[in-house]
């Protein structure tokens, strides 16, 4: 059987079993095993039923993903969105769409202390969605920005989609935190001039507040302040080169917790809530990057990558072009799958291509966030506009969608300038590198 | 049929509890750790002096505590799974592809923890230790192997309840 085909019998039977409702963690590990059976004998396959889960289990790198998951939980315990919305708001606010600019600079400054895209939009909803609303802001506009605040959460370090990426693909998770800084704040720009362009547009949905006057700003601003000392300590800690990335997430986990604790907020309840979740969510990622290293061990084993490389180097297309159809096809997959899920399933065949084509796995892997936080958006799973949905369904789900389109069109215009100005990102690595 | 359906909702209470319980334990334990990591970087910062032993130990109590938040997924089934078939071909045939899933994800966790007992098996024989500290390797992976025993029993109440649901008829 040639390589092309062992690979596509895989996937093949990999989408059976995940259309047969087998979770797709467990549905990688099913298909790794036995396709390397039958090329190996069953003595070997069985073997890395331990080998590989045992690596990824005491690697420290991927414990990071936990770490900061319970800094997320323990700074929305602490109730940071709300503090870090009213600091925006307070100096924001009286602009046209000034609020909506405040869930944007705010959502990006929480993202920096909370791990997931989903969290980041559901703790934020619930400190500006009220508040946007109240003033008089509609309603597709308030949650299309909520969500669009969200998913910037993906772009912005600490990561846990590039921190999934970097261990599976096999990249220093520090290089793809500093690729990100200069799309994050592309990023944000964009969202910002999306706002601009709506409310220019249709001004009545975002009216103007009341400007507040120093001594509220300055309140705010205090009232922020331990959200910032955790930001700078994290930020600070990382970038400087302080902290190792697995120190940083220590640093976060410990640092969050015992602010939510000094300002009372984390009674037994939240604390039972959130453990719970952050457990949750560990292991959901764990079996997945589990699955997805196994399967990888078998498309390597089969040489799969390598047959479609010699496949797709007989193609007199120009590179761009392949990179561009791969981005369709993975919107596509994401329109009925899981992009996080989408993205590590493919990643063992596709990043050996990209790399081939002269492209940079880091480049690569900011190019698969933005993919994925585009996905989060986008009809008809858009995970984060069903969270804002479940928070607030008075609101239906098209006026969320319709809301969501000016920035599904502003991450389309940074997906196409990372895509033709691989520099965007890579620059300031290759920068401090040398 | 009332007793029943009673006695298997204490059956996925207890699970519940008890894998929760299990996972609180593994982050608290994944806490500490970060706590001392933390206290090693600020010591390596600032007084060049890291505490020894935390990275070499660190790694075994990383895969143990986070071993501990395995069985709490597959009691909550919160797993990600895509539900198209329950939409195409209806709640029953759902019904009945989450039960044949279920006993699919036992098997693999119980073909997992067989392999987890052969490798830590491995290791105490090879009397492996960890490079700084000589802390022996195979009991932190004899107590992975372990936990992953409680998940194929905690999965196994999960298959009862999946089969449960498929099996039963529709209320009027």
């Amino acid at each position: 059987m040639s390589p092309l085909l062992i690979g596509a019998a895989g996937i093949a039977a990999l989408l059976l079993l995940i259309l047969a409702q087998v979770p797709i963690g467990v549905a990688m590990i099913i298909v790794g095993v036995v396709g390397y059976a039958l090329q190996a004998g069953w003595g070997p396959a069985l073997t890395i039923l331990a080998s590989e889960p045992s690596g990824l289990l005491a690697s420290v790198d991927l414990a990071t993903v936990p770490l900061f998951l319970l800094m997320g939980t323990f700074a929305s315990a602490a109730g940071f969105s709300a503090d870090i919305y009213r600091a925006a708001a307070a100096f924001l606010g009286h602009r046209r769409g000034g609020l909506a600019y405040a869930t944007i600079g705010g959502c990006a400054a929480f993202g920096a202390v909370c791990g997931s895209s989903t969290a980041t939009a559901a703790t934020f909803a619930k400190a500006a969605l009220p508040e946007m609303l109240r003033r008089g802001y509609a309603e597709g506009f308030t949650t299309g920005t909520i969500a669009a605040g969200g998913t910037l959460k993906s772009l912005i370090p600490p990561s846990i989609v590039m921190i999934l990426y970097c261990i599976v693909s096999r990249t220093f998770i520090f290089d793809l935190f500093l690729a990100a800084v200069v799309p994050a704040l592309l990023a944000i720009a964009l969202n910002l001039a999306a706002i601009w362009v709506v409310v220019r547009l249709d001004p009545s949905v975002a009216p103007r507040g009341e400007r507040a006057v120093l001594g509220e700003r300055l309140a705010a601003l205090k009232g922020a302040a331990p959200a910032l000392a955790l930001m700078a300590a994290v930020f600070g800690g990382l970038y400087s080169g302080i902290f190792t990335v697995n120190e940083a997430a220590s640093v976060a986990a410990v640092l969050s917790l015992a602010f939510a604790v000094a300002r009372g907020r984390l009674d037994r309840a939240s604390l039972w809530r959130g453990l719970r979740e952050s457990a949750s969510a560990t292991a959901m990622i764990y079996l997945i990057i589990i699955g997805a290293s196994i399967f990888t061990y078998y498309m390597t084993l089969a040489r799969v990558p390598e047959a479609l490389i010699g496949a797709i180097g007989g193609l007199a297309v120009p590179p761009v072009a392949i990179v561009a159809f791969l981005l369709v096809a993975y919107l596509i997959l994401g329109a009925v799958f899981d992009e996080i899920a989408a993205m590590l399933i493919t990643l063992p065949f596709v990043l050996p291509i990209i790399e081939k084509l002269g492209y940079d796995a880091v480049w690569w892997g900011i190019i698969n966030v933005v993919v994925v936080e585009l996905g989060m958006i986008i009809p008809p799973i858009g995970i984060i506009v069903f969270v804002l949905h479940g928070l607030a369904p008075h609101i239906a789900l098209r006026t969320i969608y319709r809301g969501v389109l000016p920035f599904i069109v502003a991450d389309l215009v940074l997906l196409g300038l990372l895509t033709l100005v691989p520099d965007i990102a890579l620059a300031l690595p290759r920068a401090l590198k040398a | 049929m009332a007793a029943a359906s009673s006695r298997l909702q204490r059956l996925e209470r207890v699970g519940l509890t008890l894998t929760r319980a299990l996972s609180v334990v593994g982050l608290v334990a994944l806490m500490a750790l970060a706590a001392m990591t933390l206290a090693d970087g600020l010591a390596r910062w600032l007084a060049n002096r890291p505490i020894e032993g935390v990275r070499d130990a660190g790694a075994l109590i990383v895969a143990v505590a986070v071993a501990c938040c395995i069985p709490v997924v597959l009691m909550e089934r919160a797993n990600i799974t895509i539900r198209v078939a329950a939409s195409v071909f209806g709640a029953r045939v759902g019904r009945a592809l989450d039960a044949l899933a279920a006993l699919a994800v036992a098997a693999v966790i119980a073909a997992m923890a067989w392999q987890f007992m052969v490798f830590a098996g491995k290791l105490a024989r090879a009397g492996e230790t960890t490079w700084v500290l000589k802390i022996p390797v195979a009991p932190f992976w004899y107590t992975v192997a372990a936990i992953l025993w409680l998940a194929v029993f905690v999965q196994g109440i999960v298959v009862i309840l999946d089969v449960a649901r498929a099996v039963r008829r529709p209320g009027p």
